[in-house]
């Protein structure tokens, strides 16, 4: 299917900043995901998952091993993904429109084409009324929303986020959960997310998978028992606990002083 | 005018967490016009520059004609420049000027761009712009009038000389530095390399590139300058003219004034111009 995702056997290593020698970051990391599945990845710092994030995305290449999205093998970044970044990267000499327009151009869609589905995902991400506005005059929350409008704007079918709410405070990052949850059940697209919070990835995701670091690989594949659509009550449940603290107990084993 | 506020004797803090209001404040009401008048910028550049023109005033009435040219000499001496047929020499100087700027920054802004950008580039020419770049120019001169003459071409390439450089380093770490991130964040996009250049490298480095044309200026306005007073010829030579035997200076200061004040003129607005540039400014909406 057109959504799919299946990476299979990818290893990547990195030159050592000292000392000379590589680094193994991916060691044979193989797994698949049906089209239509939230999927999170969670581990701890240094363990690979934003590397493999941009493997999927073809902004790196693996050592080896492959990824394939909808059966193609993935060369290179395609506007049939969209990308969310930790730092969100927005151009800071472009407006919110501006931004949110930006992949779009790339697309070639014209202008006025262009103008009206900014304008539609911006209203989707809550930023109505910002149009004009440079990045440096918004929180980071919104920066974030414009930067999840960036994204959705090219009408990918897979959303790749990476740690996205990760420099946000606490409450902006769990309203942004929300709404996410809202677009995602509106649009049903496939997307892999990076975190390294726990209740996060159980909050958001379908399905949970589970990385160590050094050797990096993953430990686990976990499906996620809440239905949908999925309110914040389920962040105070007993199951919530449980699962929390299982996760917890896989990554610490895998733990290292190094990590 | 604040009210007084009255204050226990005993000093006791009184009002909702301010501090305390001293009794003596409305006695120094008249001091504190004063202060805040002297915090007035334009106060004190008044009084900054009306004191040095009094003092120039007063050296000129003193030490005489042959060492300084009073203030209203001076002004006479604006005048005369313009009508004693000096302003066609000045204007000749000018457009070489420009000629050897644009110039200048025709080859200096893709040389930097293709420097900061390509590794290679970079590795085969930064060796000879920075010799070229710490090289005083003036000693080049000689070589330069064999190899051109002393003609359009030659006060045109040493201005290129002294112009081209910092435009070239500047354009160069602009374009070196725009941010892994960004680059990152384009090819995610699916920028193509062509638009990679136009919109990220180009609006990305704009700031840099503008800094280094207004630097490169002032090294153009000097290059004139020391070409001219090497073959006495244009504005230089007319400076070694006024300030000879018979001793114009009520015709020298006014030039050196003129150019100066062309050099700030240009400088101001390209820094206008950088502001503009600036992403922060944008923002802020102030420029």
């Amino acid at each position: 299917m057109k959504g799919a995702v299946e990476v299979r056997g990818v290893n990547k290593s990195f030159p050592r900043h000292q000392g000379g020698g590589e680094l193994q970051v991916l060691n044979d990391v193989s797994f698949s995901l049906d089209a239509g599945t939230f999927i999170c990845l969670v581990g701890p710092s240094g363990c690979g998952k934003s590397t493999l994030l941009r493997i999927i995305d073809g902004l790196i290449p693996p050592d080896s091993g492959e990824v394939l999205i909808g059966g193609e093998k993935v060369r290179e970044p395609s506007l049939d993904r969209g990308f969310v970044f930790q730092q969100f990267n927005l151009l800071p000499w472009r407006t919110v429109l501006g931004n949110v327009e930006f992949g779009l151009e790339n697309l070639g869609v014209k202008k006025q084409e262009r103008r009206r589905r900014a304008h539609e995902v911006i209203k989707l991400v809550d930023l109505e009324g910002f149009e004009t506005y440079y990045p440096s005059q918004l929180s980071g929350g919104m920066q974030q929303r414009v930067g999840l409008a960036r994204a959705i704007a090219v009408e990918p079918t897979i959303l790749l986020m990476d740690e996205p709410f990760g420099s946000v405070d606490d409450q902006t990052r769990m309203l942004l959960q929300d709404e996410l949850l809202k677009i995602w059940e509106q649009a049903q697209k496939t997307v892999i997310f990076v975190t390294h919070d726990i209740e996060e990835a159980l909050y958001l995701g379908d399905k949970i998978v589970v990385m160590r670091a050094r050797p990096s690989r993953i430990t686990r594949i976990l499906e996620v028992p809440f239905g949908r659509p999925r309110t914040d009550e389920i962040r105070g449940t007993p199951e919530m606990g449980h699962l929390k603290q299982e996760i917890w107990e896989e990554l610490k084993s895998g733990a290292t002083v190094e990590g | 005018m604040r009210s007084e506020t009255t204050v226990s004797s005993q000093g006791d803090l009184v009002s909702e967490g301010g501090l305390p209001e001293l009794p003596r404040r409305g006695r120094e009401d008249g001091l504190q016009g004063w202060r805040r008048l002297l915090r007035n910028k334009w106060v004190l550049r008044a009084i900054f520059y009306g004191t040095i023109l009094a003092v120039w005033q007063a050296t000129a009435v003193i030490k005489g004609e042959f060492f300084l040219p009073t203030i209203p000499q001076t002004i006479r001496g604006f005048g005369e420049i313009f009508t004693e047929g000096y302003a066609g020499t000045l204007l000749g100087t000018l457009r070489q000027l420009f000629a050897g700027f644009l110039i200048a920054l025709v080859i200096a802004i893709p040389v930097g761009a293709l420097m900061g950008r390509f590794r290679f580039v970079e590795d085969v020419l930064a060796p000879y712009v920075n010799t070229l770049f710490v090289t005083p120019k003036q000693a080049l001169l000689p070589i330069l009038i064999v190899a051109v003459g002393i003609g359009f071409w030659y006060r045109t390439w040493v201005v290129i000389l002294f112009a081209v450089f910092f435009p070239i380093i500047n354009t160069a770490a602009g374009v070196r530095y725009v941010d892994t991130e960004l680059r990152e964040t384009a090819r995610a996009f699916g920028t193509s390399r062509w638009r990679m250049f136009t919109r990220i490298y180009l609006p990305a480095s704009a700031p840099f590139v503008v800094a280094g044309i207004r630097l490169g200026f002032g090294m153009a306005m000097k290059g004139m300058v020391i070409a001219e007073l090497w073959i006495f010829s244009g504005a230089g030579k007319l400076l070694e003219t006024f300030s000879r035997s018979p001793l114009r200076l009520d015709l020298y200061y006014p030039l050196v004034l003129l150019i100066i004040f062309f050099a700030v003129f240009v400088n101001e607005l390209l820094k206008w111009a950088e502001r503009k540039l600036r992403p922060a400014a944008q923002a802020t909406g102030q420029v």
